[in-house]
């Protein structure tokens, strides 16, 4: 099979004007303009295929955002190859752009002033959906995100909540192949959150649509996502499993008990590292390999009444994730370099020699 | 390197082209509809064009008062008030304001919803322009009609041919007018003062194209140097003949011009779009 999403070598260099503070500063800054490239994306290969549910985490800044623009057409890589169902994306064509969607938490496509139902015919013609499967798509749409009542609201008399869902309905009319999804669930309750998660589900589940997938709040990753991309500072640092990651970089898992009688600190230490101890109840990291065997010597010397191991948080692992990447890789680091540091990779970007 | 997959078999570019135009086509309807129920959401904006009337009024009563003593050139009072009052309606049927939207969609991403759909985003703006006619036809026209009415003497080639003629030139300097402002608001894509470009652009065609000071009433070397631009085409052209004051060969020039500038705009729309969009950075989207 053809995988869904193909990248190899990806770069992405943004040139970008600095200006020294202060009125001196503005003022040479207007003769003489210096500039710096910032390595957005350096050195990306993967591949997804059809119907994977992948997240892509990273600090603010790491480059989960350009990559997704660029494989949704909006940006141009400075250097390698991206290829989506077959498309090269930068080329924006039809059969393309008619396949895929980009939903970013934060930018709209829906008309402010008007009703949203006015976005989804705009939409609809746009996009040539015939009449029959329009309605079919918009019916569907509206039983899983419950948007009974909002299409006749004018836009911006909605909740930041409706109008999230609204902007998920605009980018799904289409019925995408791909679905890029750059923190859909930003500022949202928890509630909304949720139920935003399991759409995504249950539309890769109908649909067979590859979804690709960043956010900050871990539970969507955790909850949506098989496999996760790691990036940091414009670096993949890991692709695979989000189990196996936890395993590699978190060695130990967490016990929590709860005890048929206070017990102090002293007893509880011996048997691993105390997270939190409040009255009946304690929190203990243990060694991975030794979960079983620490758990089976604590049922049987102490009063135990309730005993569960559960995996480390995800936000604790890809805490550490990020740690041990600024430790292995130093030169991550000078991302902000001159441009007479320059490496070979200027001359395959025409666009920037005219400054 | 892992060899990337082969891109699947597609039609050709110019069957491609040709599905796209027919969708675009297709698309428009939805688009001047929707654009249309915008327009009526602004109603600001509504009395702004209503004000906008005030320039060429005033310049009329300045004329006016000259032309007491006798004509002015080729002007007398009666072709002032027909000039002036026919210059406020098609202006109204001419003027496009993109610049500052295209401007800031591009310098703080928010061209990238459009750039996701299939539809050049062109489009959008091009139908937003068109859908605004009828509202400013049905405010501005019937007041101008009227005072046209009223005020004895103005003198316009209503003869149906030329009605056609005129609406002809005026569709053609709406089209000038939004490529040639589409041009200068792709400048965005490479300095931050695509805007400053748009107020160039504003002043010179104010006076270049007849709508402070008719053309006929200028000296004789500016009139020639200004026949090297587009100016006298976005709204002069039109105007003069509506009031009847174009020989037949100046008509026949002046479309053959049109035609010729409007090639010209929608090569350095093509030319730039291309160039531009691979700097364009999605910022903030």
């Amino acid at each position: 099979m053809t995988p869904a999403i193909e990248v190899f070598h990806l770069h992405k260099y943004y040139r970008v004007h600095h200006k020294a503070p202060g009125l001196m500063g503005s003022l040479r800054a207007f003769f003489h303009r210096r500039y710096r490239v910032v390595r957005a994306v350096e050195d990306i290969s993967f591949t997804i295929e059809p119907g994977e549910i992948v997240g892509f985490l990273g600090p603010n800044g790491a480059g989960k955002t350009t990559t997704l623009k660029i494989l949704a057409g909006l940006l141009y890589p400075t250097a390698g190859e991206v290829r989506v169902l077959g498309f090269i994306p930068q080329r924006r064509e039809r059969a393309f752009l008619r396949q895929i969607t980009l939903v970013m938490g934060q930018k709209q496509q829906l008309l402010w002033d008007l009703p949203a139902i006015e976005t989804f015919l705009l939409n609809r013609a746009v996009y040539g959906i015939p009449e029959a499967e329009f309605r079919r798509t918009l019916n569907e749409l509206m039983e899983l995100l419950d948007l009974e009542g909002l299409l006749t609201k004018q836009v911006r008399k909605l909740s930041l909540g409706e109008r999230m869902k609204c902007e998920l309905a605009a980018a799904l009319l289409h019925r995408p192949r791909v679905l890029f999804l750059d923190e859909p669930t930003i500022g949202l309750d928890v509630t909304m959150q949720a139920r935003i998660r399991d759409f995504i589900r249950e539309y890769n589940r109908r649909t067979g649509a590859t979804v690709l997938l960043t956010s900050h709040y871990m539970a969507d990753v955790a909850a949506l996502c098989r496999r996760v991309l790691v990036i940091h500072r414009g670096h993949l640092l890991y692709d695979g499993d989000l189990e196996a990651l936890a395993e590699r970089v978190t060695p130990y898992r967490i016990v929590r008990v709860t005890m048929a009688q206070p017990l102090p600190m002293n007893t509880l230490s011996p048997f691993g590292e105390v997270l939190s101890l409040n009255s009946h109840r304690a929190e203990l990291r243990v060694p991975r390999a030794r979960t079983a065997e620490i758990a089976a010597a604590m049922l049987t010397a102490l009063p135990v009444t309730d005993l569960a191991i559960e995996e480390p948080p995800v936000e604790e692992v890809i805490r550490r994730v990020f740690a041990e990447a600024a430790q292995l890789e130093p030169e991550l680091a000078a991302r902000w370099r001159e441009p007479e540091e320059e490496t070979g990779l200027e001359a395959e970007a025409p666009e920037w020699t005219d400054g | 390197m892992k060899a990337v997959a082969e891109t699947p078999s597609r039609p050709s570019r110019f069957s491609e082209a040709l599905a796209a135009l027919g969708a675009t086509l297709r698309a428009y309807p939805t688009l001047l509809r929707i654009y249309w129920a915008r327009t009526l959401e602004y109603r600001i904006q509504i009395l702004i064009w209503i004000l906008s009337g005030a320039v060429p009024l005033v310049m009329l009563a300045v004329w006016l008062s000259m032309a007491r003593e006798g004509p002015i050139g080729s002007f007398d009072a009666g072709t002032f008030v027909g000039y002036y009052l026919a210059a406020i309606f098609l202006r109204r049927m001419t003027g496009v304001w993109i610049i500052w939207d295209l401007n800031r969609d591009i310098r703080t991403g928010g061209l990238s919803a459009r750039l996701l759909r299939p539809l050049h985003p062109l489009h959008y703006d091009l139908a937003r322009t068109l859908a605004s006619r009828p509202l400013q036809a049905m405010l501005v026209g019937p007041p101008i009609a009227l005072a046209l009415y009223l005020y004895p003497g103005p003198q316009l080639d209503l003869a149906p041919i030329n009605l056609l003629r005129v609406a002809a030139a005026t569709w053609m300097a709406l089209l000038l007018e939004f490529f040639f402002q589409y041009a200068i608001g792709l400048t965005a894509f490479w300095t931050s003062q695509a805007v400053a470009f748009h107020e160039v652009w504003f002043f010179i065609k104010a006076l270049g194209s007849g709508y402070v000071i008719p053309l006929a009433l200028m000296p004789e070397s500016i009139q020639q140097l200004l026949r090297w631009t587009p100016f006298p085409l976005v709204l002069s052209f039109p105007l003069e003949m509506l009031l009847g004051r174009l020989p037949p060969e100046r008509i026949a020039y002046g479309f053959i011009a049109q035609g010729m500038w409007l090639a010209l705009a929608i090569a350095l729309v093509t030319l730039l779009w291309h160039l531009g969009i691979r700097r364009y950075e999605a910022f903030g989207a």
